[in-house]
């Protein structure tokens, strides 16, 4: 149990959380003989391990997690650390998985990446679902494949256990709102799932789009902190392309980008809105009211400001933030926010909504879970 | 009613290019050629790179053309629409879409060009009116070129700053590459000016936004903050104010909203990754409010009809912002903030600092004492380079590899043995 | 005031975070050369498990008149949170930059026992 006091004692819906295959065998024996050969098919050199090559911001000594939260043999993530640690830690209802990232569908190939992603998604439903009540999951798409990433969502889409649609490639470089992944929104829509973005959408392992404006920082530090900027610019392509008004059920679930930058930047988009409505048919509202309609942001990384109230006040002066936030641990990432710190660092008011009526207005769950009070 | 103010960004350009060019040597002028001399205006090597966004409605106030002369091109009507007998009583010339030129794939032009652009806003626009300062424009492609062009016109008196835009090189602005730049420009007590859109044109290989190219201005210039944050964090991490310590910069372009989000999260963040850039010894936000000042064009305008209340709630939540805005119009621009508007939407008792007092401080007026470059305990330095050997972008040894357990071995998950678990977020 | 012995000096080797329980409370001792110093195992920032992070020594910089300096203390442990990696010293608790402060224990030995004052720091 941690060892803080928290101001919120009710249950709590986390939205992100990360698990990983203990050896990527797990994933290779899912994958069709074709693409099992392929892998295994090594002369010299190292077996492939399927991870992306993405941008080179080593984290120190090479643990990006919690450092209790490396298991004792260093594989992977450990279910039953996760238990122990965070599920049994603290008042979980759920927690909703995100992958390691998720980015092993970023394969140049994207006929492999299609493969992996189908391996991806049955090896989450059949290991992990069946081993907590708590647990639920979000499945991961090839986009490169639109029409493949749609025969996906059908595919697995169904399942009680599965939230969400995890967007973590941008295939094509292009801001997301681009209608050539429309395919991938309308299955989504179809199924009631909303469509995640995890930070940035695979910007960071692809070089198709980049992951920072301006050009490519030099240091972790610099890139971590400004890891929501391609996520502003999704959303603000959302609104452009008119994905919203395409897919006027469609949501959109705001993973890991933070919270401070978004009273600006919907400030600004509300500021063009005369011009964005010139440019494209499809501005029909103020791009601030489409995303407190369609959007939902996780609280992690939480800002810290020297005092408490300063965060507050931003958040005020923007307003309504306590119906977009949906608290997320991040756990067993480094950067994890405990639940209890946060719920001490947002007004008492707030915290029912954070920590569980947000996420179950935006998660799919089944019908028994979403009728229980 | 408003005191006397300083305008810290106005928008100047030239009607015709052999203004600019006219001012260059007889082979460049040969080179580039004369418009016009061939049908259809044709006959000149353009040297304005390409706007591959344009406002659907005009990038320019209407009221700033004349039919011969495009906005912000005649120095009279510069003159009478930005002072007229307002309380505007300084204006810093910032140029137009020619601060991108010096990121044009050829790096000689735009190093003549760049020159001769500095000369034209001398002999042109600051001759045409005292009330008006300039900046060097500095091509950034070749740093020590840049560098020996801030300190060619940058010694005019009446050069009050130096240009960066174009991003020449497409790296974050805090690279070593540049340095040679900020170097001359802290020699000669310029502050730079950092304007937006310099990652927005072909020339350069950054992009102007993370995840993608929108499809349309109205996205693009809403997020036209990205690349700044991008840039200012750049040079805050990468230890150009370590390195620089009596360097200011200000920043253009892209209001002030953002500066919360970013450094709300900077700060923690560098808690945590500190030894990665050991050379940044505080907090990032410190060396923010010590050498960057910020422009309040465009000012943030939140839709709600409290918008204005809700914009400096925000900035009060980051703190003592009325220290770091100065009151820019950024005329002629589509979004030309007035004088008028801006003191409705600030608290009165910002308004002295805001609309004269920062800017005051900031730029190197004439009439404003002289800052020598110098490190804290080294009273007026004469050389810049002797303030070298700096230990930005060394890695001390901190002894923790005789720490045990100072190596461990994990097997990756095709079986290897690595040292280390493969990174990611 | 309560004194807690967590054991023999020869327990604790030279440079390595040991993990106690005094009252229920974890806390991480470390021997440094001839000190020992006690933290509780609690992070100041969110709760992490304190002393489960990177022992360090630590790192500071300052400006001298050639620029930045940065130096390395030898004498001057850390430890580095093993969640968001924020650096504090053994020596007294503080974070590397103000506001964040952990829980330190004064420790005396005696008898060849390492003995911790719970009370105060
Ligand atoms: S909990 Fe220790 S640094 Fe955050």
């Amino acid at each position: 149990m941690s060892t803080l006091r928290s101001a919120y004692q009710g249950p709590i819906i986390d939205i992100d959380v990360h698990q990983r295959w203990r050896t990527v065998d797990e994933l290779i024996d899912r994958l069709p003989q074709r693409w099992r050969d392929y892998v295994l098919a090594r002369g010299g050199g190292p077996r492939a391990a399927l991870m992306p090559a993405g941008l080179s911001y080593p984290f120190q000594r090479g643990v990006n997690k919690r450092l209790e939260a490396v298991p004792e043999d260093g594989l992977g993530t450990d279910f039953e650390l996760m238990r122990s640690q965070h599920l049994d830690a603290y008042p979980i209802e759920l927690v909703n998985l995100s992958f390691d990232i998720g980015h092993e569908v970023t394969q140049r190939n994207p006929v492999f990446s299609a493969a992996i992603a189908r391996a991806m998604n049955d090896w989450v439903i059949e290991t992990w679902l069946p081993r907590d009540t708590r647990i639920r999951t979000t499945i991961v798409v090839p986009s490169e494949l639109p029409d493949e990433a749609a025969r996906e969502i059908h595919r697995v889409g169904a399942h009680p256990g599965v939230t969400a649609v995890l967007f973590s490639w941008n295939a094509f470089g292009k801001p997301l709102g681009h209608p050539v992944y429309d395919p991938i929104y309308r299955a989504a829509e179809e199924l009631a799932l909303p469509i995640a973005i995890h930070g940035a959408a695979g910007e960071t392992e692809g070089n198709m789009a980049h992951a920072v404006a301006g050009g490519i920082p030099n240091s972790r530090l610099e890139w971590h902190t400004l890891l929501q900027q391609p996520t502003l610019t999704h959303v603000a392509s959302f609104v452009a392309h008119g994905t919203f008004e395409k897919f006027p059920r469609l949501k959109v679930l705001l993973l890991e980008t933070g919270l401070a930058w978004v009273p600006n930047f919907l400030w600004r988009l509300d500021a063009h809105y005369r011009i964005l409505r010139a440019e494209s048919d499809w501005v029909r509202r103020l791009p601030s009211e489409y995303f407190r309609q369609h959007c939902k942001l996780s609280t992690q990384p939480f800002e810290l400001t020297p005092r408490k109230s300063q965060l507050i006040e931003l958040f005020e002066a923007f307003g309504g933030m306590d119906d977009l936030l949906c608290f997320s641990s991040d756990y067993p990432h480094w950067d994890a926010d405990n639940p209890f710190f946060v719920a001490n660092r947002l007004p008492r008011d707030w915290l029912p909504k954070v920590f569980r009526e947000n996420a179950r207005q935006m998660l799919r769950l089944t019908e028994t879970e979403a009728a229980a009070v | 009613m408003v005191g006397p103010v300083i305008d810290a960004c106005v928008h100047h350009h030239w009607n015709s290019q052999l203004e600019v060019t006219d001012r260059m040597s007889e082979g460049w002028r040969e080179h580039l050629g004369v418009p016009g001399s061939l049908p259809g205006g044709a006959g000149a090597m353009p040297i304005l790179p390409a706007a591959p966004y344009r406002h659907p409605s005009g990038d320019y106030l209407a009221s700033a053309e004349r039919d011969d002369h495009p906005a912000g091109t005649d120095p009279a009507l510069t003159v009478s629409q930005v002072f007229g007998d307002g309380p505007v009583r300084r204006a810093i010339l910032s140029h137009d879409r020619g601060m991108f030129i010096p990121s044009v794939p050829n790096t000689y032009r735009a190093s003549a060009v760049a020159a001769a652009m500095n000369d034209w806003t001398t002999e042109r626009w600051l001759e045409a009116d005292d009330r008006f300062f300039g900046l060097v424009v500095v091509p950034n492609q070749t740093s020590d070129d840049g560098a020996a062009e801030i300190r060619r016109a940058g010694a005019r008196e009446r050069m009050v700053g130096v240009l960066m835009a174009a991003n020449g090189l497409g790296k974050p602005f805090g690279h070593p590459a540049y340095h040679p730049i900020y170097a001359a420009a802290a020699e000669l007590d310029l502050p730079v000016v950092l304007h937006a859109g310099g990652d927005v044109g072909a020339d350069t290989l950054t992009h102007p936004t993370a995840g993608g190219l929108p499809a349309t201005f109205g996205e693009i210039s809403a997020l036209a903050y990205s690349p700044m944050m991008t840039h200012v964090q750049s040079l805050i991490v990468q230890g150009v104010f370590e390195k620089y310590p009596s360097l200011r910069v200000f920043v253009s372009g892209v209001g002030a909203a953002w500066i919360p989000g970013l450094f709300f999260r900077l700060d923690v963040n560098w808690r945590g990754l500190r030894r990665e850039v050991p050379w940044v010894r505080r907090p990032p936000s410190e060396y923010f409010r010590e050498h960057v000042r910020v422009a309040t064009w465009p000012f943030d305008r939140p839709a709600e009809s409290d918008g204005a209340e809700r914009v400096v709630r925000a900035l009060d939540a980051f703190g003592g912002t009325e220290d770091l805005l100065c009151f820019a119009s950024g005329y002629p621009h589509w979004n030309t903030d007035t004088v008028a508007d801006i003191a409705d939407r600030l608290p009165d008792s910002w308004h002295r600092k805001v609309f004269h007092d920062n800017a005051r401080d900031w730029f190197r007026w004439p009439d404003r004492e002289r800052v020598r470059p110098s490190a804290p305990g080294s009273e007026g330095v004469e050389d810049v380079e002797a303030v070298g050997g700096v230990e930005v972008g060394a890695m001390p040894v901190t002894g923790e590899r005789d720490i045990p357990p100072a190596q461990r071995f994990y097997p990756t998950e095709d079986g290897r043995e690595i040292e280390w678990v493969p990174a990611a977020d | 005031m309560t004194v807690v012995d967590v054991g023999p000096v020869d327990d604790f080797p030279d440079r390595t975070m040991k993990l106690v329980e005094a009252n229920g409370v974890e806390i991480g001792v470390c021997r440094w050369g001839s000190e020992i110093f006690a933290l509780r195992s609690q992070c100041p920032h969110q709760a992490a498990p304190l002393c489960h992070g990177f022992l360090q020594t630590a790192l500071s910089s300052r400006f001298t008149p050639d620029g930045v300096e940065v130096d390395a203390h030898a004498e001057e442990p850390v430890i580095l949170c093993p969640w968001h990696r924020w650096e504090f010293s053994l020596r007294s608790g503080t974070s590397f930059w103000p506001g964040y402060r952990a829980r330190t224990y004064p420790v005396d030995v005696a008898g060849g026992r390492v003995l911790i004052q719970l009370r105060r720091a």
